[in-house]
């Protein structure tokens, strides 16, 4: 092979893959955003079509602990469930700068987990999930582009932001499942088999704390202000045995204290934890009726608050 | 630096264009100070261990050469040993002090308690100091000749594509490579970049996205039903293939484009139809090693029976061994050492059946795996209880269980299935159907733009690391 056989084909391939990469990635795209169940279609319509004037955020505990129709009803608003399954803070706080974009929420209602601070084994993978809204919502790149220093040129490629996605969008634009918007947002976790028992643990040993996290939590608070929401910090029920000092309370309280943000800490109620593990789906997950009684309590709280 | 990274595409690219470039008389120092920048990307300051290795063995080669009678094993000895101690302290200290403490706790109401030191493994030392061991064996041996430049011999051992797990290069092969003029090749471009292009896929599309489901398996065992954990083995199987082999095509590759040649590190090892087959296929830079430098020095074979059943254990146990240092590993040789003894027996005792190639093929396959899940587990207790769940019938018999990424599983037996189906066609239809190097252009130029597409949309971007780096 000679010099000009070589470029020729390096010239071929890479002209092929823009062509590709630049088609399939706007078929990926379109599809993607038809997407109106499970987790993309929630996502998707939390970014582009909700205006509920409560608002959701968090983890799984978010997504599964808090029954949004309930706190609906007993608030007289409108609510909806953001949380997200292996999403932290970073998560939130991108998609609470999505939201803004849009429209303003009255109250905005975070759900952090008893180790929030703590540095994550998992990094900064989660964010995946943003990929396929790097490009519409420049809010956020900067939050994405934490992944790593290459990531921004990764997202030049419109196939990598649908990286593993491809079934997924098959799936869910042929599946007949309901509406994102039908239970707003809450994901039940309901007890379908028998469980394996478990005893109330001490937490895994604590990590280090992250600060670029505490950094996240403040730029939420700070986000929600600018914005003329109403921020309150919860910390939902929790089977683990927590330590009196753990620092992410510790730290998030203090923080709230400062910045005058209601923070209600639920993560030790003996109403939960007497009852044994009938009341969790495991150490870390309420079950849905459990579910249903932690949101009429909360919602009689955020009452006397207002 | 790991391979499946975005700094590495740079840096490969880099240093390849420099390569040819520059002078030829300029080349091994670039090579020497890429190969330093390429493992210094890791912990910097294991670079002293690595040219305290270098050292020594470089001083040991030639002063083996210039020696006669017992001085020359003397310092082959002293070679070996500083080598062996260099290993002794960052991977073996902990697992005898352990044992050691925990020894002497049963045997005793005052326990010894030897300190554990906490040191972090050197990336791939057990790679480079085999390799170090190879050279001042084949200079004793007198097949090689002893190096006398320092970089050269430094970039011997130091050579970037497989600095951190192989393949395991005798002198012989890859120091006259290093004084060897390489022109500017575009099929050796070509060849090399189409041999990183498939190792990426092995590694990030196969090996890495079954270690998804693998590692949720193997982190609970005991929560998941037989049929998971099946999976997980029979998934573990192929990661651990994949992401070996996968990293052995890409430093092939590497080397390939700038016009050197490694040895190949596998030949379809799930096609062998014995166990000793096997190890014919399975990294055989690091069979050929111990086959070389232990099996044979002990007698190999052609030994009484007792003798020979007595170094297959050995050189298996040793082989376990090198992979870690905890009994798991050296049970997982262990197994591949009776394994191996009871086909021995069974050639003698069972004539060949038809179709025997293809039950052989099926059997080492299940015996590989087997051995896989003492490989995997971090202690024999969880490997047993894997063992034990397999074998004991329960009612939940999902795949998945708890596990919410269907979709994953798909690709992950997709990924298997590329696999399997491409060392088929070359296992069976050597030299036919062949995409990656088919005479047609169109078709070698399809097959490479559909992998960038596949490795795009389904690679797995996580940075993971290779698993025999950690050896």
């Amino acid at each position: 092979m000679n010099k000009s056989n070589f470029f020729r084909k390096i010239f071929i391939v890479l002209s092929v893959l823009i062509l590709i990469d630049k088609g399939l990635g706007a078929i990926l795209q379109h599809y993607y955003s038809k997407i109106r169940h499970g987790e993309q279609g929630r996502t998707t319509y939390i970014i582009d079509s909700c205006i509920s004037e409560t608002i959701i955020l968090g983890s799984s505990r978010a997504a599964h602990h808090y029954a949004s129709p309930v706190i609906s009803d007993l608030l007289h608003t409108t609510t909806y469930n953001a949380g997200k399954d292996k999403q932290r803070l970073r998560y939130s706080l991108a998609l609470l700068n999505m939201i803004y974009r849009r429209y303003s929420p009255k109250q905005i209602i975070l759900d952090l987990n008893p180790t929030a601070f703590e540095k994550n084994e998992n990094g900064l993978d989660e964010l995946s999930v943003l990929l396929p809204y790097y490009r519409s919502h420049p809010e956020i790149r900067s939050i994405v582009n934490e992944r790593n220093r290459f990531e921004w040129i990764k997202t030049y490629s419109d196939l990598y932001r649908f990286n593993s996605l491809p079934l997924k969008i098959l799936f869910n634009n042929l599946s007949s499942e309901r509406d994102a918007n039908e239970s707003a947002g809450y994901v039940p976790l309901v007890i379908h088999k028998e469980l394996i028992p478990f005893t109330p643990d001490s937490l895994p040993a604590s990590q280090p704390i992250d600060n670029t996290i505490v950094d996240c939590f403040k730029k939420i608070i700070t986000l929600v202000k600018d914005h003329g929401s109403r921020l309150i910090v919860v910390v939902s029920p929790i089977y683990y045995k927590l330590p009196e000092n753990l620092k992410t309370l510790e730290m998030a309280k203090s923080i709230c204290a400062n910045e005058q943000i209601s923070f209600l800490d639920y993560s030790q109620l003996r109403q939960f934890l007497d009852h044994g593990p009938e009341m969790f789906l495991d150490k870390g997950h309420l079950n849905d009726s459990s579910a249903i009684v932690f949101s009429t309590l909360l919602s009689e709280d955020l009452r006397k608050l207002q | 630096m790991l391979f499946n990274s975005f700094p590495f595409l740079i840096f490969f690219l880099v240093v390849t264009i420099a390569y040819y470039v520059i002078p030829h008389k300029w080349r091994w120092l670039l090579l020497l100070i890429a190969s330093c920048y390429f493992y210094a990307f890791l912990i910097p300051a294991y670079l002293l261990v690595l040219f305290l290795i270098i050292s020594i063995d470089f001083a040991a080669g030639l002063l083996i050469e210039s020696n006669q009678g017992r001085l020359r094993r003397f310092y082959l000895g002293l070679s070996i040993l500083s080598n062996l101690t260099v290993l002794g302290i960052f991977k073996y200290h902990n697992f005898f002090v352990e044992n050691i403490n925990h020894l002497t706790g049963l045997f005793s109401s005052k326990p010894v308690s030897f300190a554990i030191w906490e040191l972090a493994l050197p990336v791939g030392l057990s790679f480079h100091t085999f390799q170090a061991m190879s050279y001042t064996i084949e200079v004793y041996k007198g097949k090689q000749k002893a190096e006398r430049k320092f970089g050269i011999y430094a970039l011997y051992v130091m050579f970037y594509p497989q600095l951190v797990a192989g393949p395991i290069e005798r002198p012989q092969h890859l120091i006259p490579q290093f004084y060897q003029i390489h022109p500017v090749s575009y099929n050796g471009i070509s060849a090399g970049l189409k041999w990183m292009l498939w190792g990426f896929f092995m590694k990030v599309v196969v090996a890495d996205r079954l270690g998804i489901y693998v590692d949720y398996i193997f982190k609970n065992a005991d929560a998941h039903s037989r049929l998971a954990l099946l999976t997980a083995v029979f998934f573990y199987s192929f990661q651990i293939y994949c992401d070996f082999a996968g990293y052995s095509l890409i430093a092939i590759g590497t080397a390939k484009a700038m016009g050197f040649t490694l040895t190949n590190n596998f030949k379809r090892p799930y096609f062998a139809s014995s166990l000793r087959n096997f190890w014919k296929r399975w990294n055989i830079s690091l069979s050929q090693w111990f086959r070389d430098y232990v099996y044979f020095p002990m007698g190999g074979s052609r030994v009484s029976v007792s003798k020979y059943i007595f170094n297959i254990l050995v050189v298996f146990i040793l082989s376990g061994l090198w992979h870690g240092a905890n009994w798991t590993f050296i049970l997982w040789g262990l197994f591949h050492g009776l394994f191996i003894l009871f086909e021995y027996l069974k050639r003698k005792v069972v004539p060949r059946l038809i179709f025997s190639k293809y039950i052989g093929i099926t059997t080492t396959f299940l015996s590989v795996s087997l051995c896989w899940i003492f490989f995997r587990s971090q202690n024999i207790h969880e490997a047993f209880i894997i063992i034990k769940r397999i074998c004991s019938p329960n009612t939940i018999q999902s795949i998945g269980g708890e596990f919410d990424e269907r979709s994953l599983l798909v690709y992950s037996f997709l990924g298997i299935f590329s696999i399997i189906s491409t060392e088929f066609i070359s296992e069976f239809f050597s030299g036919r159907f062949q995409l990656l190097h088919n005479p047609k252009e169109w078709i070698r130029l399809t097959t490479c733009i559909g992998l960038i597409i596949v490795i795009l949309l389904f690679g797995v971007f996580d940075g993971s690391q290779f698993i025999y780096f950690q050896f």
